[in-house]
């Protein structure tokens, strides 16, 4: 095997941070604008986000800042990046089994957790895993966000509805527990506040505006005010998000100690579905991005950008995060064209927390939940399922990866996933076609298809037909061949050999002609690089 | 020894330097015995529990000891560490002196009366809903959920103080000293020359505090709804720990006169007062009259 894109030139390129794009001719009134915006769409989603995870709200703040900022620095494309649903979720549902949720311990597990994600993000990087992602499959990646979708409104319902303690294993628990006892649990106040809050942002999103988040955000708040304005929170209960202990330069630092790196070893299944989720998403931005043709994303670039926000985000009291649809798409409807977005509105963030640290402290858990429950619903996209009901095999892999994410958490769910998306495409990869021609006492036999250990049983029964004649094995058509395959054409000719029976290998491929000869140590194999050659090997034969 | 071994010994000589090497036997026999018990009584001692500062030390923390600190951080710096909930100056150590571990200023060894029924809701409530209510009122915060990461690991420190305590037994000087009536009211004029004598140097003469010595009244001192506003508490609290270095100085008299002198000032309102209904009242006011004279004391 060649490294040949392990060029050092190529590496140190995309570590570099570019601001070429500070030369095209861009609008900076577009950019700047959408940083403004895109700063007071992230506020409401990093505080919920961060609940998600199990954080203090100042946490989502604080990714909100320095991931965007590091990814966008190091990134070259309008991808914002930040803290994100899916990741933010699998946090939670990774460090939860260590520490009480929001503890000390809780916390240092997800900043080493956060720096997991980005050290294996860079493996992948310098793997060039970067291009692998685009294999996730489409119908896979809707059964993915149709149950973080689900998840998420779960998620919501304590915050909805003022209940304490209400998270449990399965989401019919929840139900069950509301059902049964909701005149203890369901907080009148709360309730009435996440519902306005939840209705208003619908009815805004329905109209199709895009700061509906915003407005849900800010009717809720005001509800609250009113209620509290005539009865005052000792009463009501309602919870606060509080005032945010906000730091402009929020430093911290993983605890690497022997039980801590243990932690961090048990952690490290889960910090690789992360790393590869978080990937994922920004991918499938990129990937939409470079097919609408507004810009070229380079995948690799971006890799190294996302891992090293997500790396340094565990010394900035930040969490993982990875490219975020909502915001890149609320960029790109700005025509926010560059980089310079997500460091603008990273920047407004810090300002509007450090100055609005008080207006913020008297929003309700309530409406952050029902902006969250928004943010869920907004997931679900029945149009695009119902299209999908059409192709059963597609709703059925839609199907098995949304129930597996139901039931056995969103980790599990994405390996399922990923299996899922593979079995189509290796199924039809497996497959091998053959063209037989009979010149005589030789027969040409040309293969189409891919070569390779799934494969290769169906080659050998194909052999097995003509395996009295001379044979020429074209392999013209084939566009892939491994080392397991290699090995067994070389078996087939000491075969032959052994019987007294011409054969030569046809391909013209530097590629295949590499695996054989690096293979064939004895020189038995005869491969030929064009088709008279070929023809030639066999003349005079009877 | 009975009266009756007594009178045998003064008897017969031969008889007493017989009990003097007994008693030396004796004593030899009960320090032979009594070794072996004592350390069986410090094997069935309580193991000791680890100080803040060797917790501090320690590279690593579970999760029942990292809250213990979190919780000892809070209740010493809770300005930093639960600025999420806190509305004032004051931290929990400035009426639960020493961190929570000194006999009548209010100690916070006491997770063994918990959880114990109120009449406020009807229900049995845990130490959660008492350390909620001190950031309420005493810190003139916002309600914590009960779930909060603060409210547990406070709980969590209070639950180490507690360590040894006897469940549902309460503590040696819980809460504050009750002072004995002296039949006299309180009277706030005698409290403020008590007030500027013996607290201002320390608590300013606003009371806004200083540098040595947390505000006792104004927007960043405790709320009206806070514990310490009563005058029988503040008094007992003032009598037993108040100017440190001369605790118990001052008359049962004093304090009542000084409590009742800080209860007058203005500090912020009880949180549990609707601002709707306080709106309203100052609209009727505007219209209506107020009566003339409105006693200051109660
Ligand atoms: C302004 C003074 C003050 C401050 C500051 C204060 N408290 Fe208190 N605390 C009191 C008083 C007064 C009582 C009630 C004593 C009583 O009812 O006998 C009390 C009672 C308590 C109790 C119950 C004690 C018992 O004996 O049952 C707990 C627990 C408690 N406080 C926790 C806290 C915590 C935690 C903080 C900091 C967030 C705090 N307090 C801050 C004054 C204060
Ligand atoms: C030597 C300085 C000093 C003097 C004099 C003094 N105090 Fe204090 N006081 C303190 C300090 C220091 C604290 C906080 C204790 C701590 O944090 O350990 C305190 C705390 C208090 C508190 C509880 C915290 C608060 O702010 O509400 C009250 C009430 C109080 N003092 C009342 C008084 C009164 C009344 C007097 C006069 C009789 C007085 N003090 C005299 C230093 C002083």
């Amino acid at each position: 095997m060649r490294f040949h894109w392990l060029n050092r030139g190529t590496l140190l390129r995309e570590m570099v941070p570019d601001f070429r794009w500070l030369n095209r001719d861009l609008v900076w009134r577009h950019e700047l604008f959408s940083g403004v915006i895109g700063a007071v769409l992230v506020i409401p989603q990093a505080i919920t986000f961060a609940y998600l995870a199990g954080l203090p709200p100042e946490y989502g703040i604080y990714s909100a800042i320095y991931v965007t900022l590091f990814a966008c620095l190091l990134g070259r494309s309008s991808i914002i990046g930040g803290p994100n649903t899916a990741v933010a979720i699998l946090i939670g549902e990774t460090v939860i089994r260590f520490a009480g949720r929001g503890s000390p311990l809780y916390i240092d597990a997800v900043l080493i957790l956060s720096f997991e994600v980005g050290v294996i993000q860079l493996l992948i990087w310098l793997l060039r895993g970067g291009r692998l992602f685009q294999y996730f499959s489409p119908t896979v990646i809707l059964g993915i966000t149709t149950a973080v979708g689900a998840q998420i409104i779960f998620s919501s319902l304590e915050g909805l509805t003022g209940a304490v303690a209400l998270d449990a294993p399965f989401f019919f628990q929840t139900f069950q527990t509301l059902a049964n006892d909701w005149g203890h649990l369901v907080n009148a106040h709360a309730f009435a506040i996440g519902m306005i809050t939840v209705i208003c942002g619908w009815w805004f999103r329905i109209r199709g505006a895009s700061y509906f988040l915003l407005a849900a955000l800010v009717i809720g708040s005001l509800a609250s005010a009113i209620i509290h304005f005539v009865t005052p929170q000792v009463i009501t209960e309602v919870d606060l998000i509080g005032r945010l202990p906000f730091s402009p330069l929020p430093f911290s630092r993983p605890t690497w100690e022997w039980d801590t790196l243990m932690m961090a070893y048990e952690m490290l299944p889960a910090a690789t579905t992360i790393a590869i989720i978080g990937l994922a998403q920004t991918m499938v931005i990129a990937k939409e991005i470079n097919l609408s043709g507004r810009d070229r994303v380079d995948f690799h670039k971006e890799t190294f950008a996302q891992g090293v926000a997500n790396l340094l985000s565990a010394y900035f009291s930040g969490f993982a995060g990875s490219g975020s649809f909502n915001r890149t798409a609320s960029n790109h409807d700005l025509k926010g064209r560059t980089p310079l977005p997500g460091i603008v509105s990273s920047v407004v963030v810090l300002v509007l927390a450090w100055n609005l640290g008080d207006l913020l402290a008297h929003i309700p858990m309530a409406v952050m939940a029902g902006v969250l429950f928004i943010v869920g619903l907004s997931m679900i996209k029945p149009a695009k399922i119902r299209s999908l009901w059409l192709i059963p095999r597609e709703f059925i892999l839609f199907l098995a990866t949304f129930l597996t994410i139901i039931f056995l958490g969103l980790s599990s769910g994405v390996i399922m996933a990923a299996v899922l998306s593979l079995v189509p495409f290796l199924l039809g990869a497996a497959r091998l076609d053959a063209k037989r021609v009979r010149m005589g006492p030789v027969v040409s036999l040309e293969l189409y298809g891919n070569l390779f250990f799934a494969s290769v049983d169906s080659l050998s029964e194909r052999l097995h037909a003509v395996a009295d004649r001379h044979l020429i094995l074209n392999l013209r058509h084939v566009s892939f061949l491994d080392h397991g395959a290699a090995e067994f054409i070389l078996q087939e000719q000491r075969r032959r050999d052994n019987a007294s029976l011409k054969m030569v290998v046809f391909t013209h491929l530097s590629d295949h002609q590499s695996i054989l000869e690096t293979l064939d140590t004895n020189n038995e194999l005869h491969v030929v690089s064009s088709l008279p050659e070929a023809r030639e090997a066999m003349v005079g034969l009877s | 020894m009975s009266p009756d071994a007594d009178s045998r010994c003064v008897r017969d000589g031969t008889e007493r330097r017989l009990s003097g090497r007994w008693i030396v036997l004796l004593s030899l026999t009960w320090l032979l015995l009594a070794i072996p018990v004592a350390f069986a009584e410090e094997q069935n001692a309580l193991p000791k529990q680890p100080s803040m500062e060797e917790l501090a030390a320690r590279p690593f923390l579970d999760d029942f000891h990292g809250n213990v600190l979190l919780g000892y951080r809070i209740v010493t710096q809770t300005e930093r560490y639960a600025a999420r909930y806190t509305g004032n100056r004051l931290r929990c150590t400035n009426c639960h002196l020493d961190a929570g571990t000194r006999a009548d200023a209010i100690p916070l060894t006491i997770a063994g009366m918990y959880p114990k029924w109120r009449s406020k809701n009807g229900r049995r409530n845990g130490i959660g809903l008492r350390i909620r209510e001190c950031f309420v009122y005493s810190q003139n915060g916002i309600m914590p959920p009960e779930n909060a990461p603060e409210v547990l690991a406070v709980a969590a420190y209070i639950h180490s103080l507690s360590y040894g305590q006897t469940i549902g037994r309460a503590p040696e000087g819980r809460g504050v000293p009750t002072l004995p009536s002296t039949g006299f009211d309180p009277n706030p004029a005698k409290g403020r020359s008590v007030y500027q004598e013996q607290c201002a140097a320390c608590h300013g003469e606003n009371g806004d505090g200083t540098e040595a010595a947390p505000p006792l009244w104004g927007p960043y001192s405790y709320n009206r709804g806070a514990g310490m506003n009563r005058i029988d508490k503040a008094a007992g609290f003032i009598w037993a720990n108040m100017p440190p270095g001369g605790e118990r100085s001052l008359s049962h008299q004093e304090v009542l006169d000084v409590a009742a002198f800080l209860k007058i000032q203005y500090r912020p309102t009880d949180p549990r007062e609707s601002a709707f209904a306080q709106l309203v009242e100052t609209l009727v006011r505007l219209f209506v009259p107020a009566p003339d004279a409105v006693s200051l004391v109660e």
